[in-house]
């Protein structure tokens, strides 16, 4: 399986990307939403001009300078730029747009495709949407840089599969996917793997690591990191390619550190010329190396096992958030709004450490995660039931809207809660396929579900037939039937 | 080695009466000798003599008013027993703990090896008992380490403890650590699934305890670091296998904490359970070895133990586990410091894993007791290593 090196070290393939999405207003308050002209700048941060300026300043452009000077003496380079980064630049800072033009349409270059926010639509079971933000980038990128994507880049969330018959028909010649750690792969993360007959690359997360944030570790034991350190470690590095791929966000750093940065940057092709590596492009390395199928199990690759299932989240206040926007299309007629609350880096936050695979690790508390996401879904049931108000099925849309974790149903066993909590009726339902017994008889007892029902979802049709339901199966097929039914009539 | 006839005597084993450690340990060792030898098992339970895996069981069913009495009984009938198939003669004579001292008293001028699974002191969570079976057990024990011929300890840690306790001179003592089966604790689960049968959020994060709930075996030690693990993560969840006399006052304990207490689980059940947890905890004040780490190990499970012991000796902290001091602040730091990292913890099982196929496979454990009993019959083994 693991292709055999004739003789010299492999070449690279590097990546750079370019992303932000609108950070919500984290002091969004329904009370103090105002105007509802007002409403969609009034869900993200007014600080979003200020905060992207300071990311064009202390990053892109240093980061866009470097990577001229590669270009120039002969490296090739890879770059993803986000739909919502392309658009707050034109906003924001078009005289940079130059300065980001000349380097992906560059002869050197090549630009990956991506969803327009960058989002996780691909971990919707409709495809869909997925696909008309596809386009959506695809079109920006060409009107901008005159480039059309023939690579997409899937490294912000897990691989799957259901992806590839859209991104074929979509005119992709090859995917990327995040490598994980080659640490527990059985695999070499450095050959074409193949899904579905879609070729399907894997970034090197530890060689971006070291770059991404061990560079800056004074208590790291091969720090300071060299160029010509790290030349020979990409020398040694199996298989015939190595992707490595890194956030523009690396340069968010102290002034001295980011220097150091770009100084080692501005040192590596010079090292990695001695070292007699060679850079490549994606599309190249796709056509042209050894293929296996992509081993969806193993767990040295990021690759979604149970499509859609649950969205390929890892925590709770993830997938909670991941329902909801998911569900969310139907009910809101501003696009905008659903497709921003859609980018990847809102689940993030959701997490108390994320990061790696070359871009900057965040490590958040307990409280900031659960914040983040209180905000997000208090954002989202505003817009929606804002939407609902307006929507010609009124009430339906008002039943099948999420909701802020001060209305969520919070399942409790009576001594104490049993960890999870029901954000709309969707994710109740899925819920009473696990609760326990004992759960049920508590709140059913206490006519909890139908009250949650009745004023919260204000549903008395569903919450008369829950409250005469004996049994925990009873109440999920009342719930299922009528979900059934509203969302016929929404959509 | 040429094959041999070879008897057992250990009061649990798989098949009939299991409570510990010991009862896999000894079952599996037996099981991987068979394949070579002539192995009658010697121990307790209903029924007549059977034949497992090749292995010919002999059970009596003892009687006693406590468990002095009761060992001494079991020594009595499992003796005639033995004394029934000792024609030819048993080359080599294993017994496992104290439980046979009679036995293995009466059969003293024999080729006798004898195993410390651990001792009276350690399963007191490392301190000296003032009640008179405390006293019993441990003259045993004394007594036992004294007769035996040979004597093996499952680590470096109670090997030292034998020698401090009952003065077992050091060239008569072998370190064989237990074995394990890594393929028979590894099963495909979907964890979501698993963990939903429980009334879990599929993505909780899940933390198992799995041991007798007694004071050596620490689980008081985890439910008092389960508060300070919700502190800093709010979703974790908590499964405790295993019973014992600490039971009641644990679930009284954790009536409001995120903790569901699962008894004895079938074999299977407990499979599914550990190959579906994301975190296993072993919270001993005193393991001689350990076999929950090697079981975690096996299912690719990441590890956080104290540092006691076999646990101390096996693991690499941060390499394949996390060890750390006896004390609830310390347990819930180390659940904290990987719970929040999947990536971190899925590193420390592949590489657990790992060791258990280079260090704990059988088949090279068995082949080092077999040192042990050339020894016994006083051949020369310096040739064959």
């Amino acid at each position: 399986m693991v292709p055999s090196r004739e003789a010299g070290p492999p070449e690279v393939c590097f990546g750079f990307g370019f992303h932000r999405s609108l950070q919500i207003n984290s002091r969004f308050s329904p009370g103090t939403a105002g105007n509802p002209k007002d409403l969609p700048e009034a869900y993200f941060s007014p600080g979003n001009r200020e905060e992207f300026g300071r990311y064009v300043k202390d990053s892109l452009v240093p980061l866009a300078e470097v990577l001229s000077g590669w270009l120039d003496r002969g490296m090739h380079c890879t770059f993803s730029v986000s739909g919502t980064v392309s658009e707050l630049l034109s906003r924001f800072e078009p005289e940079r747009l130059d300065l980001l033009c000349q380097v992906v349409s560059h002869r050197n270059s090549e630009l990956l495709g991506e969803t327009y926010y960058r989002s996780v639509a691909g971990l919707f079971p409709d495809l869909s949407e997925f696909e008309a933000q596809v386009r959506l980038h695809s079109r920006a990128m060409e009107e901008l840089f005159g480039v059309t994507p023939r690579v997409f880049d899937n490294t912000n969330i897990s691989f799957n599969p259901a992806l590839v018959p859209v991104l074929k028909s979509l005119g992709f010649s090859a995917a990327y996917t995040e490598g994980f750690d080659n640490f527990f792969s059985e695999m070499n993360t450095d050959l074409v793997y193949s899904c579905r007959g879609l070729p399907v690359l894997t970034t090197n997360c530890s060689l971006a690591d070291d770059i991404a944030f061990r560079f800056f570790s004074g208590d790291w034991d091969e720090y300071p990191l060299t160029p010509e350190k790290y030349a020979s470690w990409i020398a040694t590095s199996p298989g015939r390619c190595v992707h490595i791929f890194l956030d523009g966000e690396i340069f968010s750093r102290p002034a001295n550190e980011r220097d150091d940065l770009a100084e080692f940057l501005s040192r590596l092709p010079e090292a990695m010329h001695d070292a007699g590596i060679g850079t490549c492009l994606p599309s190249k390395v796709a056509a042209s190396l050894p293929e296996c199928e992509l081993p969806t199990r193993d767990p040295g690759l990021h690759t979604l096992d149970t499509p859609c299932t649950l969205g390929g989240m890892t925590s709770i206040l993830q997938h909670s958030a991941f329902i909801a926007v998911m569900n969310a299309g139907p009910l809101m007629p501003d696009a905008s709004t659903w497709r921003n609350l859609q980018a990847d880096d809102h689940f993030r936050r959701m997490e108390m450490k994320s990061g790696t695979c070359g871009r900057t690790p965040h490590f958040l508390s307990n409280q900031e995660v659960y914040e983040y996401f209180a905000t997000y879904m208090r954002i989202l049931s505003h817009c929606e039931e804002k939407s609902a108000n307006r929507h010609r099925h009124r009430n339906a849309a008002r039943t099948l809207r999420c909701l802020p974790p001060e209305k969520a149903f919070h399942f409790s066993t009576g001594d104490r809660t049993t960890g999870f909590s029901a954000y709309s009726l969707d994710e109740f339902a899925q819920m009473l396929t696990y609760t326990p017994d004992q759960v049920f008889a508590f709140h059913q007892e206490r006519h909890d579900f139908a009250r949650w029902i009745q004023d919260v979802l204000e549903d008395p049709v569903l919450a008369g037939s829950v409250d005469r339901s004996g049994s925990r199966e009873e109440v999920r097929v009342f719930v299922e039937r009528r979900l059934l039914d509203l969302w016929n009539r929404v959509k | 080695m040429e094959p041999r006839k070879i008897a057992f005597f250990a009061w649990e084993s798989l098949y009939s009466v299991k409570i510990g450690g010991l009862a896999p340990a000894a079952t599996y060792l037996a099981e991987t000798l068979a394949k070579d030898h002539e192995v009658h098992y010697f121990t307790r339970g209903g029924g007549g003599g059977r034949e497992i895996n090749g292995v010919r069981y002999h059970y009596c069913q003892p009687h006693g008013e406590n468990i002095i009495a009761f060992c001494r009984d079991m020594s009595a009938l499992l003796l005639r027993e033995f004394e029934e198939y000792d024609d030819p003669p048993f080359d080599i004579i294993h017994f496992h703990d104290w439980h046979f001292i009679e036995a293995m008293d009466a059969l003293r001028s024999r080729n006798t090896v004898l195993t410390y699974h651990s001792t009276e002191y350690g399963r007191n969570g490392g301190h000296f008992g003032d009640w008179w079976e405390f006293g019993e057990i441990s003259a045993k024990e004394w007594y036992e380490g004294y007769i035996a011929k040979q004597v093996t300890t499952v680590s470096k840690h109670t090997k030292t403890e034998v020698m401090w306790l009952y003065n077992v001179p050091e060239d008569k003592i072998t370190v064989i650590p237990n074995g394990i089966f890594p393929d028979r604790y590894r099963v495909r689960v979907d964890p979501g699934q698993v963990k939903m049968a429980y009334g879990i959020h599929p993505l909780a994060p899940v933390v198992l305890f799995v041991g007798r709930l007694v004071y050596q075996k620490g689980p008081d030690l985890l439910v008092s670091a389960i508060p300070l693990v919700l502190r800093k993560r709010w979703d974790v969840q908590f499964l405790i296998v295993g019973e014992g006399p600490m039971s009641a006052g644990l679930k009284e304990k954790s009536r409001s904490l995120p903790v569901q207490f699962l008894g004895f689980l079938p074999d299977d059940e407990h499979l599914r359970v550990l190959n579906a947890c994301d975190l296993v905890v072993i919270p001993s004040r005193n393991e001689p070895f350990g076999l929950v780490l090697t079981e975690a190990w096996s299912a690719e499970r990441g590890v956080v133990a104290t540092e006691v012991g076999g646990l101390s000796e096996n693991i690499d902290n941060f390499v394949d586990g996390i060890k750390v001091p006896v004390r609830p602040e310390s347990i819930a730091w180390g659940i904290n410091y990987v719970i929040d990292d999947p990536v971190r913890m899925r590193a420390l099982g592949v590489a657990g894993r790992r060791k258990v196929l280079a260090k704990f496979d059988w088949g090279t454990i068995t082949s080092r007791m077999e040192d042990v009993y050339r020894k016994a019959m006083g051949e020369n083994t310096d040739d064959r290593q």
